[in-house]
C-alpha cells in the first residue's frame, strides 16, 4: 500500500464498503450506494465511478467476492459478499482509522 | 476470480465490456426508480442519474482497470519476490537449475533425433502421398517382404490407385581408368524412379523409360557427392565416358545436392554414389526364370490425385489374388494357400522402422530423468519454503489466498525451469552433435539435423510442464496444511515430513528402473558379443571382390575365385585363404531341402529348411569350423564329378538321428547332394544366438559370381591392404577389391546399434543414480540441519553417533528401501518394454537386479551418511543448547 492522498481516500471507500458488507449479507453496487448514504444521513455519497473500480479491485485482492442473481425487483444484478481476509482487511483499515481518527482528534484538541 | 477466467478476460474483453455495463445500467435502472419514488420528474430523474453516475464510460474503464492491474502489479511483486528469493539462496538454486538444465538438455537432445528420424516429412514433393509396396504371406507369418519384379510389374498394369510405381536395388560396380580399380556402390533404378521422388536434375538429363530396356545399360547419373569429390565439381562432365566393370558408360546428368533414397528403411546401408538404369530382362520380368522368388528390389509409389492409403490398400489386395490365381505354382504350396497378400505401407514409416522403438524408448527414458530432476528441484522449493514456514503463515494470516501462494511456488518453479530450459537447449546442440558422431551407420536423415520450430516447441511444453511439477509438489503440500501456530512445532521435531519422503522413494524408484533397464541391455548385448559363435573371427581379414564382369560365365568365375584365393594363401603372414558367399554369420538365405528315401507324404509336410552357403575347400580352415565326421570339400569335387555337400552337426543328428549322415543324400533344388562332412554347428544371426541348420556347398560345383574372400593370418602378423590388394591384382590387375577389415568388426557391427542404445541408456541412468542420490542427500542433510537441536541434547546425553545416525537417517533409509522395492517391481514390467525396443535381449535375471540394488543402497547409504556425519562435526553440544 502506498501511502499518497489517492490511495488514503481509497482505502476509506474500502473501509466504508468492507464495513457495510461485514454484516454478512450479500448486495449489490447501489444497495451498498444506498446504505451509505442512508447511514451517513447523506452526507457522504458514493459516486459510481469511484464505487465499481473499488469493488472490481477488492474482488480481485480476494477481500470481497461477486455473483450475479436477481434483485428485489426482479432484474439482474451482481452482488457483492464479504470473504474472510476482506474481514481481515477490515479489522486492519478499522484500527488503522481509529488511530487515525485518535490522531487527529488529539492534535485538534491539544495544537 | 480463478486464474483461468482471468486469463480467458483479457482475451474476451468484449465479454467482459457488456458484464460491465449490465451492473452499470443496473445501478442507472435503480437510481432512476428512486428519483421517480422520490417524486421527481421522470427526464430529471434520469438527467440526475446519469449525473451521480458520473461518466459511465469513466466507471468501466475503472472496474477493467482494477482487475487487469491489480492482477499484473501482484503478478510482478511475486515474480520479484520469487526472484529475490532464489539468489539468496544462490548456490542451492543453480543446482536447481543445472539438474534441470541436464533434464531437460537430454530430452531435448533425443527429440532432436525423433524429429528429425520420425517426424520431419522425408525431402520429396508431397511426400506424405509416397508409399512403399510389400508383399505379406499370412500362412507363412512372412511380413513385409519386398515384392519380386513380376509382381510390381503385373501391379503397374493394373492399379487404379497409384501413379508413378518404381523400384531399385543396389550393386557394387567397380570403375576403372584412374588410380587404381575402385568399386561405386550403385543404384539400379527404374527410370520413373525420379518423377516419382518429384527430382530434377542439377546438370544434364536423368533417365527415360527407354534407358530400362535391353541393351540400353551403358548411360549413368551421378550423385552430387561423386561429381564434387571424383570430378571436381566438373560442369562439362555429362557426355564423359566412364569405364564401368569393364564397359563404356556415359553420364548423362547429375542429381541435385540433397537427393538421397539410402535410407537403411529401404534395404540401403550405404551412401548411394551413382545410379544406372535397371536393366528389364527377360529374366527379372519373367516368372520363368530362376529369379522368380527373388526379392531385393526397394518399391517406390505414388498415390493417385484423391486416391487415399486405404483405397491403394485394397485395390493391392484385389491384384495380389488375382496373382495368385494366375500362378498357383507360385503362391500355392503343395495344394495349400501361403496367404498371399500385397499392400502399401507410407513410405516415411518404411523408412523409420526399426529407429522408432528404439527412439521413443530413449525418449522415455530421458523423461524419467526429467522426472527425477523435477522432483529434486521440488524438494528443494519445498525445503526453502518448510524454511520460511513462518513467513508463509503470515502471508496466509494476512490474507494471501492459498491461490496466491500456490502461484508464489509456480513462479519460483517457472523462473527455475526457464533458465533450466534455456541452459538445456544449450547442452542439447551440444549433445546432438556428439550423439550423431556417435551414431552407427548411414543415416542421411541426419545430414541435416537442425533445432527446428519443433524441437523448440517440445522443449517449450517439456519445461512448461517441469515448471508445473516443480510448483505443484510443494504447493500441494502447503494445501493440505492449515496455517496454523502448528508449523512452529513440526519445524523442531523434523516430524510431518512424509512429503519429502515420497519425492525421495520416487526418485529411488524411477532411479532404480532406469538403472535396471541400462544394465540389461548391456547385460544382452554383452551376451550376444560374448556367446560362441561356432567360429572364430580371430586374425580373419575379410574382403569383397566385384565385377568379374566378363569372365562371369560358368565355370570360370569359380576357376577366378580359386586362382585369388591361391595367391592370397601363398601371401607371406597368410595361413590359409578362402572364399564364400555370404560369409559366416551374415544371414545365410534359408534352402529347403529333401532327404532321399523318406515317404513321399513326409516329404511334403515336412519341409526342412537350412542356411545355403556356397564355400571354397578351405573355408573350414579359415574360421576354425571344427569338422566332426567325414571330409571337408576338396579341389577335386569339380562340376563333373558326384555333388558334394557337407552340413551342420545339428542338421545331421536331427535327420538321422541313430545313423551317421555321411553318405546319405539331400535334395536341394534339382540336385542331389551326397553328404561327405559334418562340421560343428555356427550361429547364423548376430542377434540369434540359436545355432541351426546348415548345408555347405564347394563353389566348384555351384556356380556362384559373387563371393567374399577371407584369409586366416598367422597369430601376430597383420597383413597390409597393399598386400591384398597386390596378391588380387597379380591374378586381375582390373579387379576393384573393398570393404577389406577384420572379421571381427563384421562380428561386432550389427551390435553397434544396440551398443549404441546401451550407452546413452547407460549415461542416463547413471544421471539418474546421481540425482536421486542428490535428492536422498538433500532430504537428509535437510533433516538434520532441522535437528541440530535435538541431536545435540542427544549427544549431550550420551547417544553414539550410529544412534544419531539411525535417528535422523532411519525414515528415509526406510522411504528408500520402500523406493528401491517399486522400483524393482516396475523393473519387471519394464524388462518387456526393453526387449520389445531391442532385438536380442532375452534374459531377465534376477542376480543383476540384486547387484543393482546392492549398488543403489551403497548409493544412498553414503548420501545419507555424508550429511550427519558433517552435522556431528560441526556440533559442540554446549553451543548447540545455548542456541534459542
Amino acid at each position: 500500500m502506498g501511502d499518497n492522498k489517492k490511495d488514503q481516500l481509497q482505502g476509506t471507500l474500502d473501509l466504508l464498503v468492507l464495513r457495510i458488507l461485514s454484516t454478512g449479507t450479500s448486495m449489490h453496487g447501489f444497495a451498498i450506494t444506498e446504505r451509505i448514504e442512508q447511514i451517513s444521513k447523506d452526507v457522504l455519497r458514493v459516486e459510481a465511478g469511484s464505487l465499481y473500480p473499488a469493488l472490481h479491485r477488492m474482488a480481485e485482492s480476494g477481500w470481497v467476492k461477486s455473483a450475479w442473481g436477481v434483485s428485489d425487483n426482479n432484474r439482474r444484478a451482481r452482488f457483492y459478499t464479504i470473504t474472510a481476509a476482506g474481514r481481515r482487511r477490515l479489522a486492519d483499515e478499522e484500527a488503522h482509522w481509529a488511530s487515525l481518527t485518535a490522531a487527529v482528534g488529539r492534535v485538534l484538541k491539544h495544537a | 476470480m480463478s486464474a483461468w477466467s482471468r486469463f480467458v478476460n483479457l482475451w474476451r474483453s468484449k465479454a467482459l465490456t457488456r458484464e460491465f455495463d449490465d451492473e452499470l445500467r443496473f445501478h442507472l435502472e435503480m437510481q432512476t426508480e428512486r428519483n421517480v419514488q422520490r417524486g421527481a420528474d421522470p427526464v430529471d430523474a434520469r438527467t440526475d442519474a446519469r449525473r451521480r453516475l458520473g461518466s459511465a464510460l469513466r466507471a468501466r474503464e475503472g472496474m477493467r482497470d482494477a482487475r487487469v492491474m491489480v492482477w499484473i502489479e501482484s503478478l510482478v511483486s511475486d515474480l520479484q519476490h520469487g526472484v529475490r528469493l532464489l539468489r539468496r539462496r544462490g548456490g542451492l538454486a543453480a543446482l536447481a537449475i543445472a539438474t534441470l538444465s541436464l533434464g531437460i538438455g537430454a530430452n531435448a537432445a533425443i527429440f532432436t533425433l525423433l524429429n528429425a528420424i520420425l517426424l520431419r516429412p522425408l525431402p520429396y514433393a508431397a511426400s506424405d502421398r509416397l508409399v512403399a509396396m510389400v508383399d505379406r504371406f499370412t500362412r507363412l507369418s512372412a511380413n513385409d517382404a519386398p515384392p519380386t519384379v513380376p509382381e510390381i510389374l503385373d501391379v503397374r498394369d493394373r492399379t487404379h490407385t497409384l501413379g508413378n510405381i518404381a523400384f531399385f536395388d543396389t550393386r557394387d560396380f567397380r570403375i576403372t581408368g584412374g588410380d587404381e580399380p575402385a568399386r561405386v556402390f550403385t543404384a539400379r533404378v527404374t527410370a520413373s524412379l525420379f518423377p516419382t521422388l518429384g527430382v530434377q536434375p542439377a546438370l544434364g538429363r536423368l533417365f527415360v523409360d527407354a534407358d530400362n530396356l535391353q541393351g540400353r545399360w551403358n548411360v549413368v547419373v551421378l550423385t552430387d557427392g561423386l561429381w564434387r569429390r571424383n570430378f571436381g565439381a566438373d560442369p562439362s562432365v555429362v557426355g564423359r565416358t566412364l569405364v564401368l566393370n569393364g564397359a563404356a558408360h556415359t553420364v548423362v546428368g547429375v542429381l541435385p545436392r540433397d537427393f538421397s533414397v539410402d535410407y537403411p528403411g529401404l534395404s540401403t546401408n550405404e551412401a548411394i554414389e551413382m545410379y544406372v538404369p535397371f536393366q528389364l530382362y527377360e529374366a527379372y520380368t519373367s516368372r520363368l526364370d530362376q529369379f522368380v522368388n527373388v526379392r531385393r528390389v526397394t518399391t517406390i509409389a505414388r498415390l493417385r490425385d484423391g486416391a487415399t492409403r486405404e483405397q491403394a490398400s485394397s485395390d493391392l489386395q484385389t491384384i495380389a489374388r488375382a496373382i495368385g490365381t494366375e500362378h498357383p505354382e507360385l503362391y500355392q504350396r503343395a495344394g495349400k494357400d501361403v496367404g498371399f497378400q500385397m499392400d502399401v505401407v507410407g513410405l516415411h514409416d518404411m523408412v523409420s522402422r526399426g529407429a522408432r522403438s528404439a527412439l521413443t524408448f530413449l525418449l522415455g527414458a530421458v523423461l524419467l530423468v526429467l522426472l527425477i530432476a523435477c522432483v529434486n528441484t521440488g524438494q528443494f522449493l519445498l525445503a526453502q519454503s518448510l524454511d520460511r514456514e513462518s513467513e508463509v503463515a503470515v502471508r496466509a494470516s494476512l490474507g494471501a489466498s492459498r491461490g496466491r501462494l500456490f502461484r508464489q511456488f509456480l513462479l519460483e518453479a517457472s523462473v527455475l525451469a526457464f533458465a533450466g530450459g534455456v541452459l538445456g537447449l544449450i547442452q542439447a546442440m551440444w549433445l546432438v552433435q556428439v550423439m550423431v558422431a556417435l551414431i552407427p551407420g548411414h543415416r542421411p536423415e541426419l545430414d541435416t539435423l537442425s533445432i527446428d520450430r519443433t524441437v523448440l516447441a517440445f522443449t517449450a511444453a517439456i519445461s512448461c510442464a517441469s515448471a508445473a511439477i516443480v510448483g505443484v509438489l510443494p504447493a500441494l503440500y502447503f494445501s493440505r496444511a492449515n496455517f496454523s501456530p502448528r508449523f512452529a512445532v513440526r519445524g523442531a521435531t523434523g516430524a510431518g515430513h512424509r512429503a519429502r519422503h515420497v519425492f525421495v522413494a520416487v526418485e529411488v524408484a524411477v532411479a532404480v528402473v532406469l538403472l535396471a533397464s541400462a544394465g540389461l541391455l548391456i547385460q544382452g548385448v554383452r551376451r550376444l558379443q560374448t556367446v560362441d559363435h561356432g567360429f572364430s573371427a580371430d586374425n580373419v581379414t575379410v574382403m569383397q571382390v566385384r565385377g568379374i564382369g566378363s569372365q562371369a560365365t560358368r565355370p570360370i568365375a569359380s576357376i577366378t575365385y580359386q586362382r585369388f584365393v591361391d595367391q592370397l594363401a601363398a601371401t607371406s603372414g597368410v595361413e590359409a585363404a578362402a572364399a564364400a558367399t555370404p560369409l559366416p554369420f551374415r544371414n545365410p538365405s534359408g534352402a529347403t531341402f529333401t532327404i532321399e528315401g523318406a515317404a513321399a507324404e513326409a516329404a511334403t509336410s515336412v519341409r526342412r529348411l537350412a542356411g545355403y552357403q556356397i564355400v571354397s575347400p578351405d573355408y573350414f580352415r579359415v574360421f576354425q569350423i571344427p569338422l566332426r565326421e567325414g571330409r571337408v570339400f576338396s579341389v577335386d569335387d569339380v562340376p563333373d564329378r558326384t555333388r558334394v555337400a557337407i552340413v551342420s552337426e545339428t542338421l545331421a543328428r536331427g535327420t538321422w538321428p541313430h545313423e551317421s549322415a555321411i553318405g546319405r543324400r539331400i535334395g536341394v533344388g534339382p540336385y542331389w547332394l551326397t553328404i561327405v562332412g559334418i562340421v560343428g554347428d555356427v550361429q547364423a544371426t548376430p542377434l540369434d544366438p540359436a545355432r541351426g541348420q546348415q548345408i555347405y556347398v564347394s563353389n566348384l560345383q555351384q556356380f556362384e559370381p559373387n563371393m567374399n574372400l577371407a584369409i586366416r593370418t598367422v597369430p601376430g602378423v597383420s597383413i597390409t591392404e597393399a598386400a591384398i590388394k597386390k596378391a588380387i591384382w597379380a591374378v586381375s590387375p582390373d579387379q576393384a577389391v573393398f570393404n577389406i577389415q577384420p572379421m571381427a568388426a563384421l562380428v561386432s557391427g550389427p551390435l553397434a546399434q544396440h551398443r549404441y542404445i546401451a550407452t546413452l541408456l547407460s549415461a542416463f541412468a547413471a544421471l539418474a543414480l546421481l540425482m536421486s542420490a542428490i535428492g536422498v542427500y538433500t532430504a537428509v542433510a535437510y533433516l538434520a540441519a532441522r535437528r541440530t537441536r535435538e541431536i545435540a541434547v542427544r549427544l549431550a546425553i550420551g547417544a553414539q553417533a550410529r544412534d544419531i545416525l539411525r535417528l535422523v537417517s532411519g525414515q528415509t533409509f526406510a522411504w528408500t528401501v520402500g523406493g528401491l522395492g517399486g522400483g524393482l517391481a516396475a523393473t519387471a514390467a519394464v524388462g518387456s518394454v526393453v526387449r520389445a525396443a531391442v532385438r536380442g535381449v532375452t534374459a531377465f535375471d534376477p542376480s543383476l537386479l540384486a547387484a543393482q540394488a546392492l549398488i543403489y543402497l551403497v548409493v544412498a547409504a553414503i548420501a545419507m551418511a555424508i550429511p550427519v556425519v558433517r552435522t556431528l562435526r560441526a556440533i559442540d553440544p554446549a553451543a548447540a543448547l545455548r542456541v534459542e
